[in-house]
């Protein structure tokens, strides 16, 4: 492997580092697999949408969430 | 026209997608990069957009639209006078079930086209036994 040194914000720091405890890898091995992700997407245009939101709810895609968000809830 | 045997895409599995909140978004990307052959109806893409202007902006649906267009094979069928019998025939048949017309229309499709797998969170598009993708993995 080859030796490099990257420059991130504070908030992107402090995300990365939080994700990747979350996640159970280091620092180093999250940034590695986000690269190898973004280099197999590369000839994949429709992958740049991937996560293009982030609502915040690990249950956004249920059905009833999202019958509430378009059609309102039942009355 | 739908190749047979392509897998069907529902709202969910689009937003699980979109959402890297979401608990099942690591699946879908995993499955939307493998770009295998795809069918949907307009009104889950109508549906998706309609999410992303009610949740975010018009700015965001647009780029759900974008999206979209980008996928390589994807077969958007649409709801006109032919199909409206036979969608409302599957109304019909799960009437206790209140199926939104996207996912009645979604049923009709996987029929017609002998779906096999339909990518959905939304067991409602498991009521005429094609397996959801999410008991595949789980």
């Amino acid at each position: 492997m080859i030796r490099t040194q990257i420059s991130l914000d504070e908030k992107e720091y402090r995300l990365t580092k939080k994700s990747a405890k979350q996640q159970g890898i280091s620092l180093a091995e999250y940034v590695r697999r986000a690269i190898r992700r973004s280099l197999s997407d590369a000839d994949k245009p429709w992958m740049k949408y991937a996560g293009m939101v982030k609502s915040g709810d690990p249950n956004s895609s249920e059905n009833e969430n999202i019958d509430d968000v378009i059609y309102g809830s039942k009355k | 026209m739908a190749r047979r045997n392509d897998c069907y895409v529902d709202t969910s599995a689009f937003i699980a997608f979109v959402d890297e909140s979401d608990k099942h978004h690591r699946l879908f990307r995993g499955l939307f990069a493998q770009a295998a052959p795809l069918v949907t109806s307009s009104l889950t893409i109508a549906e998706g957009h309609t999410w992303f202007l009610r949740k975010f902006n018009a700015e965001r649906a647009g780029r759900f639209l974008a999206f979209v267009r980008d996928l390589p094979s994807l077969t958007i069928e649409s709801l006109g006078e032919a199909e409206i019998s036979e969608v409302a025939a599957v109304a019909t048949k799960f009437k206790d079930q209140n199926l939104t017309l996207a996912d009645s229309h979604g049923l009709a499709i996987m029929k017609e086209h002998n779906v096999k797998l339909c990518w959905s969170t939304d067991r409602h598009l498991g009521l005429t036994g094609v397996p959801l993708v999410i008991q595949h993995v789980n």
